[in-house]
Formats: C-alpha cells, sequence, structure tokens
C-alpha cells in the first residue's frame, strides 16, 4: 500500500512540468493556427461522463465488494494538458449474506490533471492523476445510528457518512468520433481513506480505508466547440442566431443542464444530511426499473422548488440560442435526469410535471422578465446593475453572459420590442398588510384572523389585443406575493402565458382574441395550499365604454394536468421511502378561470377573478379496496374568488384594497373520512405603484391610421 | 514520430500491477451463522376508533424481520408502521421517527419483510384510520443472517 501511495505521490506531483513546458499549439505553424480560427478553433472546455466497474481491496473490502461509479468531470484545456474538477458516484454492494442490502456511496468530488499523450489524430491515449474529498455513506438500515441523531426528522439519512481523502491514476485512451465527441475507455486505480467505520452490525472489525480497480467506459465531450454564447465575433461561422445574436449551442446547453443537475446532488449530499442523496450507478438503474409513483416533499419543494430548477434547465437552453420549444423539451429532460439519477428516491409523477411543464412555465417567464431589465448598449453603473438584477432574476442566463463575455460588452439589444421590451404591458406594485381569516369548519387551519406584512408583484407582458406578433409567452402574466409571518415568505405565484393565439376580428388591434394558455398556480400559505400546472383555452374580449374606458375579460376552460391541495387524509398515500407525512393530496381534474378589468386611461381601476377547479385524488386521501391505494374515489372542489380597486392619488401611485376568498369542498367516498368543507376567506390593503405600458388603439383606428397618406 | 507518450502510459500501467500485490488484497468477509428464525413479538392488541397504538420490542442480533398484521373489520383500514423506537405517535406526526416500512391495505392481512436491520429496539405503530375499534393481530418474526430469505 505504502509503495502504491508513493507512486501516486509521484504522479501528482507530475502536472507542475505542465508549466514548463510548450503546448502542443505554441508549436504549430502559423498557417495551422489561422485554418483553426476560422474554421476549427480549438475546444476551451470540455465534458467527461463515464461509468466504471471493477473489484474492492484494503480494509473496507472485509465487508464492501464489487465497486462501480459513475462520474462527471469538467475541464479546460492547456495545450497538451487538461485541468478539471469532477464528482465521481461510485457504490458497493456488501459481502455476503448482507448482498441484497442496499449498497455503500462512495463520492469523491476530486481536481484532476490530465496529459494528453497524443494532441493529434483521432486515437489520443493520456494519463491521469487526481485528488480529493470521499465520503462513504451507506444506505442500509443495517447502520443505522443508534441513538438517532440530535434532530433528526424523517428524510435524514440516519446512517452515519465518513469524511476522508482519495487520490487516484486513470491511464486510458480516447477515440475521437467527431469534431466534439470522443469514446473514452480508461482503467482507474484509487485509493480512499475516511477515517474508522464501525461495521459491528455485521461482526467486523472497524475499517477505515479501501482501493478500488475499475474498468471504465465515457465520453469526451467539447460542446463549446464553437464557444458559448459569446458575443458575435469576424471569425465565428455563420449560422442562426437568436434575437439576442446567439449561436444556438445545443451541445452546451445539455452540458449545463448535466452538471447543474450532478453537482447539485454531490453538493447536496455534503449540505444536507439527507437519505436521498447517495446517487450512484445502482440507485439510478433501481430507479429506472422501479419506475414512476407518487413523493411526499413538501408542497413547496413540489409545487414551486421543482418548477424553479425546470426553469433553471429550460433557461440553460433558451439562454443558448435555443427557442422556447426545444428548451422546454431540455427542462423535460432535465427533469428526468433528476428524478432517475439525482437522487436516490423514485422517480415520481409530480416531479416530472412539476418540473417539465412548470419548468418551461416559470423558465419563459422569468427570461421574459430577464429580457425587459437587459440593455446590451447601456454602460457604465447602469449597465452593472441591470446585469446583476437579471442575473437574480434568471441565473443561468446571468452566468452564460458572465461567461461568454456578454456581460460586459456593447452591442446592440433585439431589434424587435417583442423581444425584449413589449409595447404594451403593466406593473402594479404594491406594499401593505393582508388580513386572513377562517370559518369553523376549516381542518388545516392553524391561524385565526392574522394579520401579516405584504408585497405584490403583478406583472404583464405585451397585451393579447395589441401584439404584433404571437409567439409562446408573448403576452404572459405574472401574479407574485411575499408575505411575513407566513411558514414560507413566498406565498403566491401564478403565472399566465399564452402558447398560441388566434384574433377572431379582423384588423392589427382585434376586439376579441382565442388562445391556448398555460397557467401555474402556486399558492401556499398557512391556512391552505394549492398548485398544478393547466392547458386552457381562453377568449380575451374587450369592451370600449368611452374613449378611455374599457373592459377586459378573459375566460379559460382549463385541463389540469396534476394539481395539488391541501387534504385531511393524505397522510394515508403510498409513498416509497417516506420522507415525511404529506398533508395535500393529488390529482388531475378541470375547471375554469375568468377575470374582468376595468382599465381607465392607463390604470386598472378595478379587477375581479374567479376559479373553479375540480381535482379527482389520484394519490392521496384515497382507498380502494382490494385494489390499490392509489385509487381516485376522492373529490375535491376548488374554488377562489378575488375582487380588487385601486385608487389613483399621485400620477401611478395610489392605494388599493382587495378581497379574497378561498373555498374547498373534499369528499371521501370511505366511509371512515368525513367531508370537510373549508372556507377562508382574506383581505389586502396597499399602497401601489400602478402602471399601464402603451395606451391601446380604439378598434377601426389602425386601419385609418394606414389610410393616411 | 517518436512515442514519448509511452513512457508514463508505462509507469501507469506499472502502477496498477501494484493492485494485487499483498496488502491491497481482500481480507476475510462478514461472519456467518446457521439459519435461525424466533418470534420477537406476538400481541393482539386493541386499537380505537381513529388512534394509533404502539408496541415496542427488541431484536438480538442482526437479521431481517417479517412483520404480518391482521385485523377483524374488512371495512377497517389499519396502517403499519415499522419504526426505529423511540417512535411514539406525537414523534411519528412531527416527522421525527426513522421509519423503516410503513404499509396500508390492500392486501388484508399485511405482510412485509425488511431489509437488514441491526440489534435493538424496534416500535410498531398500529393506526386505525375508521371510526370503529379494531382489535388486531400482530406478529414479528426474527430470520438471521444465515439465512437465505426472511
Amino acid at each position: 500500500m505504502k509503495r502504491m501511495l508513493v507512486v501516486l505521490g509521484a504522479l501528482a506531483g507530475w502536472p507542475l512540468t505542465a508549466l514548463a513546458q510548450p503546448a502542443d499549439l505554441e508549436t504549430m505553424p502559423v498557417q495551422s493556427l489561422a485554418a483553426l480560427s476560422t474554421a476549427e478553433r480549438p475546444a476551451r472546455w470540455g465534458l467527461n461522463a463515464t461509468l466504471g466497474a471493477g473489484g474492492a481491496y484494503g480494509d473496507l473490502s472485509s465487508l464492501l465488494q464489487r465497486p462501480i461509479s459513475g462520474e462527471l468531470s469538467l475541464f479546460r484545456t492547456q495545450g497538451p494538458w487538461r485541468f478539471g474538477a469532477g464528482i465521481n458516484f461510485g457504490s458497493f454492494d456488501m459481502r455476503k449474506p448482507y448482498v441484497d442490502g442496499l449498497e455503500f456511496g462512495l463520492q469523491q468530488d476530486f481536481l484532476s490533471a490530465t496529459r494528453m499523450l497524443r494532441t493529434q489524430g483521432s486515437f489520443r491515449p493520456y494519463l491521469q492523476v487526481r485528488g480529493g474529498l470521499a465520503r462513504l455513506h451507506p444506505r442500509s438500515h443495517l447502520f443505522d445510528q443508534r441513538p438517532l441523531p440530535e434532530g433528526f426528522v424523517l428524510g435524514d439519512s440516519p446512517t452515519r457518512a465518513a469524511n476522508g481523502y482519495s487520490v487516484g491514476i486513470v491511464p486510458g485512451f480516447e477515440w475521437n468520433l467527431n469534431r466534439s465527441v470522443a469514446l473514452d475507455l480508461s482503467a482507474s486505480l484509487n485509493y480512499f481513506d475516511v477515517g474508522s467505520y464501525d461495521l459491528a452490525p455485521v461482526g467486523l472489525s472497524p475499517a477505515n480505508s479501501g482501493s478500488t480497480f475499475e474498468g471504465r467506459i465515457g465520453l469526451r465531450w467539447h460542446p463549446d466547440n464553437g464557444y458559448p454564447s459569446g458575443p458575435r465575433t469576424s471569425v465565428e461561422a455563420d449560422g442562426p442566431r437568436d434575437a439576442w445574436g446567439l449561436g444556438r449551442n445545443y451541445g452546451w446547453a445539455a452540458g449545463e443542464v448535466l452538471a447543474i443537475n450532478l453537482f447539485a446532488a454531490g453538493f447536496n449530499e455534503h449540505s444536507r444530511d439527507g437519505n436521498l442523496n447517495q446517487i450512484n450507478p445502482r440507485s439510478w438503474k433501481a430507479n429506472i426499473v422501479e419506475g414512476f409513483t407518487y413523493d411526499d416533499n413538501e408542497f413547496r419543494t413540489n409545487q414551486f422548488i421543482h418548477s424553479y430548477n425546470g426553469g433553471v434547465y429550460f433557461n440553460s437552453a433558451r439562454s443558448n440560442g435555443l427557442g422556447f420549444w426545444t428548451s422546454a423539451a431540455y427542462a423535460t429532460f432535465g427533469s428526468f435526469f433528476w428524478e432517475c439519477c439525482g437522487e436516490t428516491h423514485p422517480m415520481s409523477y409530480n416531479d416530472m410535471i412539476a418540473t417539465s411543464i412548470g419548468g418551461y412555465t416559470l423558465g419563459e417567464m422569468t427570461y421574459r422578465l430577464s429580457s425587459e431589465i437587459l440593455g446590451n448598449h447601456t454602460t457604465g453603473a447602469k449597465r452593472v446593475f441591470k446585469e446583476i438584477g437579471a442575473f437574480a432574476v434568471n441565473p443561468v442566463r446571468g452566468f452564460n453572459r458572465l461567461i461568454s463575455g456578454r456581460s460586459g460588452s456593447t452591442y446592440d439589444s433585439p431589434k424587435d420590442p417583442m423581444d425584449w421590451r413589449p409595447p404594451q404591458g403593466s406593473t402594479l406594485l404594491g406594499v401593505g398588510v393582508r388580513i386572513v381569516g377562517q370559518d369553523a369548519s376549516g381542518s388545516n387551519n392553524q391561524t385565526s384572523h392574522n394579520t401579516y406584512g405584504n408585497l405584490i408583484l403583478d406583472h404583464t407582458y405585451g397585451n393579447p389585443f395589441e401584439n404584433t406578433r404571437r409567439k409562446p409567452f408573448d403576452y404572459s402574466e405574472m401574479t407574485l406575493q411575499l408575505t411575513q409571518g407566513e411558514k414560507n415568505p413566498f406565498t403566491i405565484l401564478r403565472i399566465r402565458g399564452d402558447l398560441w393565439e388566434k384574433p377572431l376580428s379582423g384588423g392589427d388591434s382585434p376586439n376579441q382574441v382565442f388562445a391556448v394558455t398555460q397557467f401555474y398556480d402556486y399558492m401556499n400559505n398557512n391556512t391552505f395550499e394549492f398548485g398544478g400546472q393547466s392547458v386552457a383555452a381562453s377568449l380575451y374580449s374587450r369592451f370600449w365604454l368611452s374613449d378611455k374606458v374599457r373592459l377586459r375579460t378573459r375566460a379559460s376552460a382549463l385541463v389540469l394536468s396534476l394539481g395539488a391541495v391541501n387534504s385531511d387524509y393524505a397522510d394515508i398515500a403510498r409513498v416509497a421511502d417516506r420522507e415525511r407525512l404529506r398533508e395535500y393530496d393529488y390529482g388531475p381534474g378541470v375547471g375554469a378561470d375568468t377575470s374582468a378589468d376595468l382599465i381607465v386611461g392607463g390604470q386598472t381601476l378595478l379587477t375581479f377573478g374567479y376559479r373553479f377547479q375540480w381535482i379527482s385524488v389520484t394519490n392521496g386521501s384515497v382507498y380502494s379496496k382490494g385494489v390499490s391505494s392509489l385509487g381516485s374515489n376522492a373529490n375535491h372542489y376548488v374554488q377562489y374568488g378575488l375582487a380588487r380597486f385601486f385608487i389613483p392619488v399621485y400620477k401611478k401611485f395610489g392605494l388599493g384594497a382587495d378581497g379574497f376568498i378561498f373555498s374547498r369542498k373534499s369528499r371521501y367516498s370511505e366511509p371512515g373520512f368525513e367531508n370537510i368543507d373549508q372556507t377562508n376567506p382574506r383581505l389586502r390593503v396597499f399602497l401601489a405603484f400602478n402602471s399601464y405600458r402603451g395606451l391601446p388603439r380604439r378598434r377601426g383606428e389602425a386601419a385609418a391610421e394606414a389610410a393616411v397618406p | 514520430m517518436t512515442r514519448t507518450w509511452l513512457r508514463p502510459l508505462v509507469a501507469a500501467l506499472g502502477a496498477l500491477a501494484l493492485v494485487p500485490m499483498p496488502g491491497c488484497s481482500s481480507p476475510a468477509g462478514p461472519p456467518t451463522s446457521s439459519c435461525t428464525r424466533q418470534t420477537v413479538f406476538s400481541g393482539d392488541p386493541h386499537v380505537p376508533a381513529s388512534t394509533q397504538v404502539v408496541q415496542t420490542f427488541s431484536t438480538p442480533r442482526t437479521g431481517r424481520l417479517v412483520v404480518t398484521v391482521d385485523w377483524v373489520s374488512t371495512e377497517s383500514i389499519i396502517r403499519v408502521v415499522l419504526a426505529q423506537a423511540p417512535c411514539g405517535p406525537d414523534q411519528f406526526k412531527v416527522n421525527g421517527c426513522n421509519v423503516i416500512t410503513d404499509q396500508v391495505p390492500p392486501p388484508k392481512p399485511l405482510t412485509e419483510s425488511t431489509t437488514w436491520l441491526g440489534p435493538g429496539d424496534y416500535d410498531l405503530l398500529l393506526q386505525n384510520f375508521t371510526s370503529v375499534d379494531e382489535t388486531v393481530s400482530a406478529k414479528v418474526i426474527l430470520s438471521s443472517a444465515g439465512c437465505e430469505t426472511p
């Protein structure tokens, strides 16, 4: 073992010689460099993804055997060298008789230096040395701690993780398949030491170290062959570009989705002592074999955080020059990859829907918001604030602008205002108080007549009647509420975006528009929970009551793909790998959503809204004897309504108030389950900035304008 | 073209050759024993309507458990939770228990075998979801490490 460590130590010092060696590129003829700069520029960044399997040796192999691993690493090329960082998600089976027990996870976070022994041709051997952190973490209940750690809650890992270090060498070779992708075959010799681990539950002495030898197969990928999302340059090959001047970079987008997932999973294992983070190829296979089920995460996690993550996947594509629907496919791919491979718990329907559909809804909204903030032509402090603001709203876009140099360059913003700041739109920003009440029949209500500080943001992008273009989300609306004193400050996020629109009356300023609208709903407070993703057929209408006064209405018939609502017996839901007792049901349904706005001049003074939603429960408070507990003999009927007025006081500032009422009627067919009715009123009073951007034209005005010479 | 890349490659392969040397070899595995099966809990607790009761038992050695629970009325819904002790109803309600299995019918009776568990105390939570009292029959058998199946 000592001899092996000496060899590994010597190899670890080897990369330092890179500084003393000329890079291959530096010795290339000038003509070759010129050719590269125009047609085949050398890639700067690359990804490696590998799978490995082999044998285990050393102390810990008294119990552990058959190591397998999956690995993702990111590297940067410097001449014949590649310097990078990566995460190796490994695991071991236990030896007989415990071989059918859950595995031991071994996560290694490493830095690596790779010497490419040939930099030309299709066949490129290499030698890599690596070293970093190692974390051994059993999944088997055999090693549950007794007593459990202080503050343990379901979902925490009951087993102890052991931390230490690992070093290794990886000789191998690449076989270039094309300009960007190479097949990677290698072997790895790895040594790790994680301190003493108690193996008493299986009758063995404590052990602290081990080594593995694996054969590996994988892919090396240079997704930046052409550079990611950089400013347009004269040497760059011309190709399709989006409104912000970005070339389509499918590879970099996919690489970001993979990296976000796996680096987040690796980070989670260190930051959160959960029982779902010990991912490895064994858990990946188990999840795919088991298929989809439902999970029991917190309402906020399932209905908002997953959708936010989906928005990040979406924007990995969107901010690499890809369109809405392609980016939606990336959100779906990212969601599936996380479900199968980002956590050890089984894949869930609810996560897939929330992350993919919720993801593209939230993702496009944040993309549009960040577009409104950005200004490529601005400079100085104003530019810095714009970039920071856009980064906060859309971090992955901000990251891509940063690494590509776009955040610091001055160049044109989109020519079409619909890609940047649409001429039509509105914003209401209000600060005030929110008062919540309850009636006697409320089942989950924890509070009575509570008053909370409150912030409201209503924002619309575009106008269904006036838009000069009708691409997905060219008309979209967002409602956001932050509340002080609630279980979570983020209490409302509602997004509506038109996927497709068809004007029903003539001209370019119609008074009726039919649309297919995507809904995202998230309401989470101490008294009720409601959320889901729906697609609706919507009819927008406007009626001119005078030259300056008009009534705008919307009526939507919704199909809810999967909704969630707080319930009374949801903890009976059959959930694999329980993390907690769920307090809400899941199910599809249909419903209706309507709104009416009275707009005077440039401000909305009166608003009414109503929603009806039926949810047929598929997982939660249901019980179908003799068949499955995943039955559907429970139904929820949810209604809520809102009435708001706004009184202008000074220019665009004024005083507003609205009343809201939430009603849930839950019907359980099981005799022992009592039907529950819940009603919660709410009142908000606020000071607001209320702006309506771009005054609309009356019907016929457009034609009249066109007729004027 | 000189193959300068051969030398480090040979060195690396030499390092790999160290793997099977003494000191890197595998020690003996876990000790095995003959197969024994032992009833570690048997009882007929009364579970009032809309409540839950807890039955505590101990396992003397590492093994796998088979939990079998039956009750009187086919209309009743009985949840069976096996958790590391201590795990009372209040602790369970606030997600404070280390849950090993969590079963609701169907089928009736409920039978569940666990993965490998270490020796120690365990709690069996029996929760009656319905509005009538129930008498529950529960039995837990421990299969030792020498048994091929639980």
